[in-house]
């Protein structure tokens, strides 16, 4: 009872909200199980990458991540790794969350969104602007801060139907990428 | 220093089966460690003053006078575990003391509709029999505790929220035990007896209508930046029940002195084996507006005119509404950038932000209007979580494209 009662104190705590599908004609909300990163991290994914920990060497990152074949990476000082949970990402299921690390250093996190059947690539771009924007402290474009970390929209490369939105050191931050 | 809170030997040996530890903190003048509860708040309201006792709930601080306070750990009283111990604050007493020992929605958790059949059939036979254990149980510990049977008392007038309680005479408390087969098991400890007797505030009985009004008016102000408020709507986490509904309305009514819990009007509404499956939560909305001497008018469509007309009235407004993730991120976050930056706006209503809003196959939610900013055209709304999600802001269009129902107070 407490361990549910814990989950759900930082899941509110942390605005997961409330609901129930509601294809019948009234349903009242519960509490949303949120899942994924917030559970063991107690805070959202981005709000992890703009602390300055996290940018530090042996950063504790909060969830189990795995090895990630990236083949843009040739560089092979550079480990890239996957997370193993799910995650909300500026209230948005991201497809996948990557970090690339150097001397066990996070220098960048990328998250990729894909819209999935039921929205355009376009109307997840806006999505994405939309929240990005309102949790950042400045920014526009493609560009943001928020605390310690630089938030780049990446523009769609190779790979269709995926947005991707890189997460980095920024220059005024103390920490330094390596 | 403040005088700690006493601790009786027999309290910790009858509430925890012989913790001795506590005797010697109370011994060193220390506050009782957190979890400790002190049963002999049970028959003596004096401690309920103690800065000890009342430290101890949480959260420690709270934007209203109105305040429901959680003990910070569920400790064994009359032989079972409890959900909550709560405390109910008007200001800075204590006015009501609430034992949950069983809750339906709280024992369950959320379960969808498509699930709810399924969870009552598999575990009908078990709830019964846990809610016989512990009417049994709690009642025999009221009986020892305060050396009687209970007396019947019928509670409210609407039948929808009549509820037959039992009251006891604690020590210089009046003791009330709710008991709803297959939902609720509660005791309520209160200082005045006339509380005990009532869902309504007595002081709220005696006011005539006009009075009512000038009562509610009071509790409206017009903040600086042009906000325009009601004060002192307190906070009623649902947890992980499925009881946003019920917990805006009593957030909302209690407001008003209807003092209601959650969890009976969740057990009014019928809301079992934690599904709102077969409910009836429109209807309770109904007989909350009577039980208050007052109606409750649902409208399909949202009326931003008429919501601030009640507003400035100082009545609450309850939205149901489509919800969902996305969109909350971007209430969530813009609460929190408006707190640092009171310049912040929210995105213009244009086409592309009315496509993100929750659309019918959204889910469903309730939230409590409280508020309003006629200049930058939006509601002031807050949720059934916990404080940080009080005063939201959505603008009057997003509320209007995505309420489905708007439920407004008339005298």
């Amino acid at each position: 009872m407490r361990t549910k009662l814990l989950a759900w104190a930082i899941l509110a705590s942390l605005g997961v909200g409330m609901l129930i599908p509601t294809s019948s004609s009234f349903a009242i909300p519960t509490n949303f199980g949120g899942g994924g990163f917030i559970n063991p991290a107690g805070m959202r994914f981005e709000d992890f990458a703009a602390r300055a920990d996290s940018w530090k060497q042996k950063a504790d990152l909060k969830a189990p991540w795995e090895r990630w074949n990236d083949s843009s990476i040739t560089d092979t000082s550079i480990e890239v790794i996957k997370m193993s949970l799910d995650a909300l990402v500026f209230g948005l299921p991201a497809d996948q969350v990557l970090a690339y690390r150097k001397d066990e250093t996070v220098h960048r996190f990328v998250v990729g969104f894909r819209p999935g059947k039921d929205r355009t690539l376009t109307d997840l771009d806006s999505a994405v602007r939309r929240n990005l924007g309102v949790w950042a402290d400045s920014g526009s474009g493609n560009t943001f801060t928020k605390g310690a970390t630089q938030i780049e929209i990446l523009p769609a490369q190779d790979q269709e139907d995926l947005i991707q939105v890189s997460f980095t050191p920024a220059k005024a931050a103390t920490v330094t990428a390596r | 220093m403040p005088p700690d809170f006493p601790v009786p030997r027999r309290a910790i040996l009858r509430g925890f089966g012989g913790s001795a530890g506590l005797l010697a903190l109370r011994a060193s003048g220390v506050s009782p460690p957190a979890g400790a509860f002190p049963i002999e708040v049970l028959t003596d309201t004096a401690l309920w003053d103690s800065p000890g006792f009342v430290e101890a709930f949480r959260p420690r601080r709270s934007p209203t006078r109105r305040v429901h306070r959680f003990w910070p750990e569920t400790v064994p009283l009359f032989g079972r575990q409890p959900h909550q111990i709560i405390a109910r604050f008007q200001g800075d007493p204590i006015v009501s003391l609430t034992l949950l020992f069983l809750d339906s929605g709280t024992h369950f958790g959320y379960i969808p509709r498509t699930q709810a059949k399924q969870t009552e059939a598999e575990h009908r036979d078990s709830f019964r029999k846990l809610y016989q254990e512990t009417i049994e149980a709690v009642t025999e510990g009221l009986e020892t505790l305060t050396g009687e049977r209970g007396q019947e008392w019928k509670l409210g007038s609407e039948p929808m929220l009549a509820q037959t309680v039992q009251l006891f005479r604690s020590g210089n408390a009046v003791a009330r035990l709710h008991a709803i087969e297959e939902q609720l098991v509660k005791v309520v400890f209160f200082r005045e007896e006339s509380l005990a007797r009532h869902w309504v505030d007595p002081e709220q009985e005696e006011r005539s209508t006009r009075e009512r009004r000038e009562y509610f008016a009071e509790s409206v102000r017009e903040e600086s930046n042009g906000d325009v408020m009601i004060e002192d709507i307190p906070l009623l986490p649902q947890g992980d029940r499925a009881y946003c509904g019920v917990s805006a309305l009593a957030m909302g009514m209690q407001r008003l002195g209807l003092n209601i819990d959650t969890e009976d009007y969740a057990a009014a509404a019928g809301i079992r084996y934690g599904s709102t499956r077969g409910s009836h939560i429109r209807e309770v909305y109904d007989a909350a507006g009577e039980e208050l001497g007052m109606r409750m008018s649902r409208a399909t469509k949202f009326d931003a005119d008429k919501v601030q007309d009640c507003i400035r009235e100082g009545l609450p407004v309850i939205a149901w509404r489509r919800w969902t993730q996305e969109r909350d991120y971007l209430h969530t976050m813009f609460a929190r950038k408006f707190a640092e930056n009171p310049a912040a706006t929210l995105p213009e209503p244009d086409a592309a932000d009315r496509a993100s809003w929750p659309a019918d196959r959204a889910y469903n939610h309730a939230s409590v209007i409280n508020g309003f900013h006629p200049d930058r055209g939006e509601v002031i709304f807050s949720e059934s979580w916990t404080e940080q999600f009080r005063n939201r802001r959505m603008r009057f269009e997003e509320m209007e494209g995505t309420a489905y129902y708007t439920f407004l107070l008339r005298a």
